[in-house]
């Protein structure tokens, strides 16, 4: 499995406060929004927590897990939200 | 009509916009802040939201909430970022439709859809000086 591609996510609350306003990973040239998610937390176990409770939005819409993602995209993660 | 502002939500405007001569219901909801949470003191909460999306989350909302129930002429959605004392307003809706059902029954989804779908986060400062985002996970 090769790493070759940069993907970048807008991170919020919480997990800016600790990680930053976005991270950058290497990821396969394409994957699922789910696969992207799962990198992600494992890279970051901390969160363990919200893996299974936050969504992906791409370009501002969420999307379902097994949509196929570009690193061309806007990518942000969504943890469970508190507005209201 | 939308907004995400950082200033204190103009209520009376609201109010005075939304009333209209044909509708005969007129709802409004004001989210405001509470000095506790799970049994701890809240001194203040600051909102952060990624504000493209929550603006079009919320556009979605309205315009499913006016498809699902008819003689809905206006609502207005507005909803506070930044820092927010304790008794304000955090969130501000108001439904003008022909009937009381349909304001009822759209007031009822568009707040239960934004609690689970608009990208917005609050994080609570407590009296002991710690603070912490709210995640919601049920």
């Amino acid at each position: 499995m090769t790493m070759n591609t940069t993907y970048t996510i807008q991170l919020f609350a919480s997990l800016k406060e600790k990680l930053g306003p976005e991270i950058t990973f290497q990821g396969q040239e394409s994957m699922t929004a789910g696969a992207l998610l799962d990198q992600f937390f494992a890279e970051h176990s901390a969160f363990d927590q919200f893996r299974h409770v936050s969504r992906l939005a791409v370009d501002c819409a969420f999307v379902s897990e097994d949509t196929q993602i570009q690193s061309s995209q806007s990518l942000a993660l969504i943890p469970p939200v508190s507005g209201g | 009509m939308i907004q995400l502002t950082r200033k204190p939500i103009e209520m009376a405007k609201l109010d005075h916009d939304a009333v209209l001569e044909d509708c005969g219901a007129l709802l409004t909801f004001s989210g405001n802040v509470r000095n506790h949470h799970k049994g701890r003191q809240v001194l203040k909460l600051e909102y952060e939201g990624f504000e493209p999306m929550a603006f079009k989350e919320l556009e979605s909302l309205v315009d499913e909430a006016r498809s699902r129930w008819s003689g809905i002429q206006l609502i207005q959605v507005v909803h506070r970022l930044g820092t927010i004392e304790i008794g304000e307003s955090s969130l501000y809706i108001t439904i003008s439709s022909h009937h009381r059902q349909a304001s009822l029954e759209a007031m009822a989804f568009i707040l239960n859809r934004l609690k689970q779908d608009v990208p917005i986060w609050k994080k609570e400062y407590y009296l002991e000086g710690d603070s912490g985002w709210i995640h919601p996970t049920e």
